[in-house]
Parts: C-alpha cells; structure tokens; sequence
C-alpha cells in the first residue's frame, strides 16, 4: 500500500514535468529554443513516470518490460532530436540574428 | 489516481498536437510529432496499468521503434533536398 503511494507521488511529479514540456513548446519564439526545452523536458517526464510505474507495480514481468521502454526510449529520444535539429541547420534554416551577423559580415 | 493522469496525459497531447497543425516551418511540425509519439507511448503504459494486459507494452516498445525510425528517415529527406 505504501508503495503503491510513493509511486503515485513519482508519476505525479512527472506528469508535471510533462506539462511543463508542453507550456515550453509555446513559450519561446525561435525554433531552437523550442526544440531544446520540449524534447529534453520531455524525455525527464518520461523517464520519471516510468520510474513511478515500476515503483507502483513492484518487481514482476510487467515492470521489467517497462525497465526496456526506458532503456529504448532513452537511447532514441536524443538521437531523434539531434537528427532533426541537424536537419535543420543543413536544411537553411537560420535565427533572425544570425542571419543580420552575416550579412554584415559579407 | 491512474484515471486523472490518462485524462491529463490526452489533454497534453492535444495541446502538442496543436504546435503540428500551426507549426511556422517544417521542424516544427517534427518536433510535435516526435513529443505527441512519447506522449502516446506514456498513455499506452498508463491504459497497461488499468487494464492489467501485459501485451500492452509489446505494442508501446513498438510503437516507440517505427516512431523513431519514421522521424529518422522524413529528417534525412528534407536535410537532403528530396534525394534518398
């Protein structure tokens, strides 16, 4: 029962990391800003509710795949927002300042 | 306690599907579809809980890989100009 408890409280928690993710994918003004604060905030949450989970569920099956999905999900997260933001950058697309810096250096 | 997170969990994941539909470039649009996938992935596990089915997560661990390798792959192509 008391663990049951303390694993809510983590879920709890990451479901406000989550939330926090998704206020900061409106906040900011420029892509970059946005691609940092949305994945990194949101891979936290995930990890914590996860963690909650396996709290919540005990040592079992169920918990073990779950210790998978963590492991899967923290390994991709990075990779797949380093290939978009890499896209990005080679693709032309380029901040307001930058773009003024290097016209007033040509 | 599991109920009110699904319920905020759907709610999260409509408001990132909003960045998708008014995303001012591409990479915007990428990036939503990349945090709605993690989120859904979240919603699968939680509806694992309520349901006790262990399957459950098969189909949440396979949906995390053909997301991945789907945002992988349409990033290569718009960073190569159209050329696979």
């Amino acid at each position: 029962m008391i663990r049951e408890l303390i694993g809510n409280i983590i879920i709890g928690i990451g479901v406000v990391a989550v939330l926090l993710g998704v206020f900061g994918l409106y906040r900011f003004r420029d892509f970059y800003s946005r691609i940092l604060i949305g994945s990194m905030i949101d891979t936290v949450g995930f990890i914590t509710v996860c963690l909650g989970v396996i709290v919540r569920s005990g040592i079992s099956w169920f918990s073990l795949k779950v210790l998978l999905l963590i492991a899967v999900v923290m390994i991709i997260n990075p990779v797949i927002t380093h290939a978009i933001a890499s896209s990005a950058y080679h693709g032309g697309y380029r901040l307001q300042d930058e773009e003024d810096k290097d016209a007033s250096d040509s | 306690m599991i109920n009110i997170v699904t319920h905020i969990l759907v709610a999260a994941t409509l408001m990132t599907a909003v960045r998708i539909l008014i995303g001012p470039t591409l990479w915007d649009r990428l990036i939503g579809f990349n945090l709605m996938s993690s989120k859904m992935i979240m919603i699968i596990v939680m509806c694992a809980i309520i349901f006790e089915k262990n399957f459950l997560l098969d189909i949440a661990l396979t949906y995390a890989l053909i997301g991945f390798v789907s945002t992988l792959f349409i990033a290569r192509f718009v960073r190569d100009k159209g050329k696979i």
